[in-house]
């Protein structure tokens, strides 16, 4: 059976809420935005619920709406969704940041990288999400999502070594 | 021995689907203690997505807790009748939301299959770059507007470039042709006529072959084109009277019911100075008749300074010319 065969959209609240908040948190960057965000994935859940029965990946699924709803916060508060994803980054990426680091530095280094690279780490990272799951919510093939999971990750290494 | 570069090993740790370079890590001693360190690396990247509980309120708003067994024993059936009645009444509003509230089209929808390898970053370099133009056009600067739509026309070439092999030489008439173009549109001929004539004149540049695949292209990026000016008019109206990202969905259907099929496409022409709200009174029309009324006075408002715009930067166009 799938998973959305069996859930009602509260119970979903109640399986991906914190999940769908953290993600929002990460990619807006803003507490406030991210509740917007997350009340309004919810609401979107709730106007496409006919659909949940032919969902097959929910987590994914659920975290397309929520990336899409955070493009729209982002730029209904007039800030551009920049996919600044600089293709002329180096392809070594270099040695791998030491365990040492402060993960506090190294989470307010993830703050400043550009969106498209925030996104792809907070679904990789944070949601768990494998490589085919990732393209689905970008809206990318799964070759250029590798790129640009491998690209963030060597961004995030130049610039915590900095 | 070759060993794995730094690259092959993170790629590893991303994928793990390289069998050479995982075998190559299991004999040798040396690159075996690099890729550890590469997985601790990665242990401590994901560590720093931290795990947030949710606000209170928010956990609120999003599932009602049952009501807890105390507080039952306490309350008398009438209080439960309440409970009751409050749960239903906060069911029957959610049903109604939804009911009240259309499906979205096509945000959600899975992207059309790319006809080329990746056109998403031409794409996204056309929606910036057009972000950029509206901007400029609102504060009235007028050579940086210029410019801009010079950047759109490069990016353009270049979108066509990985889409079809072009010379050097066919790249500078288009170039040409694209500026010529856009001056004349800037001079206020109609853009759908520039169009055509740009639909034309790509014939005498291109060969046969060339002309045939760069129509295929064209059909898709014009059907992207379409979804994307619905979208460029929904994030302007949702920021000047501050919608609901729900209403914003709504509209969007609204919109796209009504707003006209891409004619040919030609990019660097569509993206200004065409309004769509005030060149086409039937999509005006639709906006009006989907937002609640309460927005109707903030949306005469948003028309009557998109045309003050408007007006301030045809003046502003005669005058640089």
């Amino acid at each position: 059976m799938l998973v959305s065969q069996r859930l009602s959209v509260e119970e979903l609240a109640r399986e991906y809420s914190r999940r769908v908040y953290n993600f929002c948190r990460s990619v807006l960057r803003n507490e406030a935005d991210a509740e917007d965000a997350v009340q309004e994935v919810f609401l979107t859940l709730t106007r496409r619920r006919d659909e949940l029965a032919a969902v097959e990946r929910m987590q994914a699924w659920i975290m397309k709406v929520a990336l899409l709803t955070c493009h729209w916060v982002r730029r209904k508060r007039g800030r551009l969704v920049t996919t600044d994803t600089e293709p002329d980054a180096a392809a070594d990426p270099g040695p791998p940041i030491d365990a040492s680091e402060d993960v506090g530095r190294l989470r307010a280094v993830i703050g400043t990288l550009p969106d498209r690279y925030r996104e792809v780490l907070t679904l990789h990272y944070q949601q768990g999400l494998t490589h085919e799951e990732i393209s689905d919510v970008l809206g990318i093939s799964r070759g250029a999502m590798r790129v640009l999971l491998h690209r963030a990750v060597a961004k995030l290494r130049s610039e915590v070594k900095r | 021995m070759i060993h794995p570069s730094d690259e092959d090993l993170l790629e590893l740790a991303l994928a793990g689907d390289d069998a050479d370079v995982r075998g190559h890590v299991t004999q040798c001693a040396e690159c075996r203690a690099r890729f550890d360190a590469v997985e601790r690396e990665q242990a401590l990247i994901a560590s720093a997505f931290s795990d947030v509980a949710l606000p209170d309120r928010l956990r609120d708003a999003l599932t009602p807790r049952p009501a807890r067994w105390p507080w039952a024993v306490v309350a008398a059936a009438a209080l439960l009748l309440g409970t009751t009645t409050f749960f239903a009444a906060r069911a029957d509003h959610w049903h109604r939301e939804a009911a009240r509230l259309g499906l979205d089209a096509a945000a959600l929808r899975p992207a059309p299959e790319a006809k080329r390898a990746e056109p998403e970053e031409s794409r996204w370099k056309l929606r910036n770059v057009a972000h950029q133009v509206s901007e400029k056009r609102s504060e009235g600067q007028v050579p940086e507007f210029a410019r801009d739509l010079g950047d759109m026309r490069a990016i353009v070439i270049d979108s066509l470039g990985s889409f079809v092999e072009l010379t050097d030489d066919q790249r500078h008439r288009m170039d040409e042709l694209m500026g010529r173009l856009t001056n004349r549109m800037l001079s206020s001929e109609n853009a759908a006529t520039l169009a055509l004539e740009y639909h034309d004149a790509l014939k005498e540049i291109l060969t046969a072959e060339q002309f045939a695949e760069i129509e295929k292209w064209s059909a898709a990026e014009g059907d992207w084109a379409r979804t994307d000016a619905i979208e460029m008019v929904i994030d302007e109206l949702a920021a000047a009277l501050d919608l609901r990202h729900s209403e914003g969905e709504r509209l969007r259907e609204a919109l796209d019911a009504s707003y006209p099929a891409t004619g040919t496409y030609a990019p660097f022409l569509m993206a200004n100075p065409s309004d769509p709200l005030l060149d086409n009174p039937r999509l005006a029309q639709a906006v009006r008749g989907e937002i609640s009324a309460a927005y109707h006075t903030k949306f005469d408002a948003y028309l009557k300074n998109l045309a003050a715009q408007r007006t301030f930067m045809e003046k502003a166009m005669k005058e640089r010319k």
